[in-house]
């Protein structure tokens, strides 16, 4: 497997406001093929805000983002989603009224225009076959014909986790996925998050501390819109900035 | 009687055909079993017909696209101008009238899309019915479609002249629109219509261009609208601008409000109630629009989803709560404990 060396993601001094708050000061980071991120920080650290600028929900007000080496600034979202970027919703935004298997069948990657064939749908074939295997996979697999309205918060969840997985991503962005989750939720997701294809590139936000340290090899720290640090779990774990932010210590600007 | 409804439960597809078909039957039966046809088949029954294509334009988009469009009933208007124009003005025959007045109704409905895409909800229920207003005073006032008096006479072609055949022209103009719109809901694009129903920004982020979709269901329905306008020219044998009146858009509404607006096939149901309170209110009372005013009001209050939903309703009021189902919440109540208690303990641990 050779891993080229342009990076999977690459921002440059992005920048964000919302009217005078300075969401995001400056940011910039190279993540490489492969690697797996966190991003943590307190509430209104920036980190959502980020995370909405690099999947193209609103355009950043100076830098630049790039995917494997291929400028996106200025794409929608639907162009980066096919260029290979795949990303979860905090504030569940799943197909309500849809089954489980049907949320993750319109998920699947597309073949060109597959969503607008006017064939009739056919309930067998390898794109049922391929949803079946992902809602199995997250551990769905009792759920398949629910409608998704009636599923647990816990369970919208892991079909979140499927839908991102069906659009086979070169990069896959999770925002939050362990918000409200009990303790063994976590624990499966952290399993599952383990045992992703390590050809993935993998952009965690997480406020939980816990996943977020376990499951990355490198961890940015937010705070006020600035990255304030950078570096592996264990160098997270025994910094004193960072115990001083998430215990609201002040800390100064330099 | 168990094994009856184990069928109805194993057979949904050929269930789901079961009730259009029925429909179908005492349709095509209709003029034959009732006291006075020559009333009934032009007032109630054609009319019932293109009311209830309009109003099924309009259903299919709020069913499978989640928009409300008052632009439905100018889609049909046009359609019906355009037939005027190319029989009346050019003097063409029906066969080339036909097609001309299609593709008029469909683009117009397609400019309509390209105006309104990038809005939703009351934004667009307020573009299109702007649109369906320029388009009524357009017609008032412009010289080519002779303004206020509209075009006149539109001669029905010659096999059509026999009221029954006319009925059922229009009756097979409907089972068209009704099997289009089903075959397209059918369809992978009506699978992804639905998402984006029920989330645009989820759709977005799939890859998926959400404005496109919405273009195409909108032109489609647009069509579907104007084959409504073919029998609207026909039975009133003029395009006037009364057919793009607010009026006019208000009826197609309440009918497909009537027939519950989730509904492709509910909407004859809500045509016919609509006809018949037309037709017959004022025999009960001098204030027919009051009588008609006061159902449509109960209407909502106890179907809120339509008569076609009262079906739904009643199901809900007999059904007995399922063993499985209460079988399941245990389960799942049960996993829910463990959880919670493996979670304090491990707490406990730390």
């Amino acid at each position: 497997m050779a891993i080229s060396t342009t990076p999977a993601l690459e921002i440059s001094e992005i920048s964000r406001r919302f009217g005078g708050l300075r969401a995001i000061k400056s940011a910039n980071a190279s993540i490489a093929q492969g690697e797996r991120v966190s991003i943590i920080g307190t509430n209104g650290a920036g980190k959502s805000t980020l995370f909405n600028v690099i999947a193209g929900l609103f355009p950043p007000h100076s830098g630049y983002i790039k995917l494997f080496g291929e400028e996106i600034t200025h794409l929608p979202p639907s162009k980066r989603a096919r260029k290979g970027l795949a990303r979860t919703f905090q504030i569940s935004k799943l197909f309500s009224s849809l089954s489980v298997i049907e949320n993750v069948y319109i998920a699947l990657k597309q073949t060109k225009y597959a969503g607008a064939s006017l064939m009739l749908r056919k309930t067998k074939g390898n794109r049922w076959d391929r949803a079946r295997e992902l809602v199995e996979q997250v551990g769905l697999a009792s759920k398949m014909d629910t409608i998704v309205d009636e599923l647990s918060h816990g369970e919208q969840r892991q079909l979140e986790l499927a839908m991102a997985m069906a659009l086979e991503p070169k990069l896959l962005m999770l925002d939050e996925p362990a918000a409200g989750l009990s303790k063994a939720e976590r624990e499966s997701l952290t399993k599952m998050l383990l045992e992703l294809d390590p050809e993935i590139t993998l952009l965690l936000i997480e406020h939980d501390m816990e996943i977020a340290l376990r499951v990355a090899s490198r961890v940015i720290v937010m705070h006020d819109g600035e990255q304030v640090f950078e570096g592996t779990p264990s160098e997270i774990k025994a910094s004193q900035l960072v115990r001083d932010i998430y215990l609201g210590g002040s800390i100064d600007d330099d | 009687m168990k094994s009856v409804i184990t069928w109805f439960r194993n057979n949904r597809v050929l269930v789901s055909w079961l009730i259009p078909v029925i429909v179908l039957v005492v349709a095509i039966a209709f003029p034959y079993f009732i006291m006075k046809p020559k009333f009934w088949v032009p007032n109630i029954g054609i009319k019932t017909i293109w009311l209830g294509i309009s109003a099924m334009s309009l259903t299919f988009l709020n069913r499978y696209l989640g928009l409300l469009s008052l632009a439905q009933v100018a889609v049909s208007a046009m359609s019906a101008y355009g037939i005027a124009s190319a029989m009346v003005t050019f003097g063409l025959d029906w066969y080339i009238a036909i097609p001309i007045g299609l593709a008029v109704g469909t683009l117009l409905a397609a400019i309509i899309a390209i105006i309104s895409i990038r809005t939703v909800a009351i934004y667009f229920l307020m573009i299109t019915l702007a649109i369906s207003q320029v388009i009524y005073s357009w017609v008032s006032q412009e010289v080519f479609v002779n303004g206020r008096r509209g075009l006149a006479p539109v001669r029905r072609p010659e096999f059509l002249l026999e009221m029954n055949n006319f009925y059922f022209f229009a009756l097979a103009i409907a089972v068209f629109a009704y099997l289009a719109c089903r075959y397209v809901a059918s369809t992978p694009f009506g699978l992804s219509l639905e998402g984006i129903k029920d989330s645009p920004d989820r759709m977005r982020a799939l890859g998926y261009s959400v404005s496109k979709y919405r273009f195409w269901a909108i032109t489609f329905a647009g069509f579907i609208a104007s084959l409504a306008g073919i029998i609207m020219v026909f039975d009133r044998a003029q395009a006037d601008p009364d057919i793009v009146s607010l009026n006019s858009t208000l009826d197609v509404l309440i009918v497909a409000v009537l027939g519950g607006v989730t509904s492709i096939g509910g909407v004859f149901l809500g045509g016919l109630v609509f006809t018949l309170l037309d037709n017959f209110a004022s025999d009960f009372t001098d204030r027919s629009m009051t009588l008609t005013g006061v159902i449509f009001v109960l209407i909502l209050l106890f179907a809120p989803k339509g008569l076609t939903g009262v079906w739904e309703q009643l199901k809900g009021v007999f059904k007995k709560p399922s063993s499985s189902g209460a079988a399941k919440d245990l389960k799942t109540i049960a996993k829910e404990a463990v959880d919670t208690s493996s979670a304090k303990t491990k707490g406990k641990n730390q």
